[in-house]
């Protein structure tokens, strides 16, 4: 068998399923036109293509009961906020506070002016003991 | 007139969740054969649709149509499959897919065909079922498995043979 043979026998089966490029085709048509061998080769894919079709396609499909089930569960997902809003909402619960204390611990440095210290003092407390 | 996949998803993407009832009527058959495939069971390749559809909704928005809308059902389905084979934490039986389907008495041939593909490995099942059953282009298959071209083709004349060779058809 020559490479050529080889070469066009691995496209086959996308020929014979109608899924090859215009290449392939035209590549497989000229050679098979000449070549008795590969013609017997197209000959069997076609009727394993046929087969496999037939016995896949016996097989009922999943009907709509399935498709309830799918409907169902998106109108859940629809109704019900995602959970990467979830994330944000513990982000903001826990991460606000957070924020307030560094920028109140701030105020309270050495470096900020003593009246605003004391007066904030009480807050930063009530905020820790909140958190 | 029937709206493409490519449409359906976009329409999903702007907020018409009702465009899943139009995917699903285009591709659940085809994903539940696959899945099923990959499982044995009814049940189960029904599951792996319901969550093949729910994850495709979740992440519609990094759908960039690189691929085609098939391959990208196929692809969610395939790891669905494969989680679903981790969290049993073995490789289904190699069982006849739908035993328990309410079908017609199923011919001689299509019994040989389902016992044959049931002693391939999952992966080899997955593949000739992509290219002789649903047609996808070389392409395709390679995005959905998530293997190179050339793997695709190499893979499949293996599978392909091992077929053959359970079927009795070896090249006179």
């Amino acid at each position: 068998m020559a490479q050529c043979c080889d070469e066009i026998r691995e496209g086959i089966p996308w020929v014979v399923a109608g899924a090859a490029s215009a290449d392939q085709r035209g590549m497989a048509a000229l050679h098979l036109a000449r070549c008795a061998s590969c013609r017997r080769e197209l000959a069997r894919e076609i009727a394993l293509r046929e087969r496999l079709r037939q016995a896949a396609m016996a097989v009922p499909g999943p009907g709509e009961a399935v498709w309830r089930k799918v409907a169902g569960r998106l109108e859940r997902e629809t109704d019900s906020p995602p959970e990467r809003h979830w994330v944000l909402t513990v982000l903001g619960v826990c991460g606000t506070p957070a924020l307030a204390i560094k920028v109140l611990e701030g105020a309270l440095s050495p470096d900020a002016e003593r009246p605003v210290r004391e007066w904030l003092r009480p807050w930063v407390r009530l905020a820790r003991a909140a958190l | 007139m029937r709206a493409s996949p490519a449409e359906l998803v976009q329409a999903i993407a702007s907020g018409e969740t009702g465009a899943m009832r139009e995917l699903y009527s285009q591709f659940a058959d085809a994903l539940f054969r696959f899945a099923l495939l990959g499982l044995g069971d009814r049940d189960a390749a029904e599951d792996v649709v319901q969550e093949t559809m729910l994850a495709a909704w979740r992440g519609v928005g990094g759908f960039r149509g690189e691929s085609s809308v098939r391959s990208w059902f196929f692809g969610i389905c395939r790891n669905q499959v494969a989680l679903e084979l981790r969290r049993r934490g073995h490789a289904p039986e190699p069982v006849p897919p739908d035993e328990d389907a309410p079908a017609p008495e199923p011919s001689v041939s299509r019994l040989e065909i389902e016992e044959a593909m049931g002693m391939l490995d999952v992966e080899q099942r997955q593949l000739l079922h992509l290219v002789y059953v649903e047609g996808l282009p070389q392409r395709e298959v390679a995005d959905v498995l998530g293997v190179p071209v050339g793997t695709v083709k190499s893979r499949l004349f293996s599978a392909r043979e091992r077929l053959r060779s359970l079927l009795g058809e070896d090249e006179p």
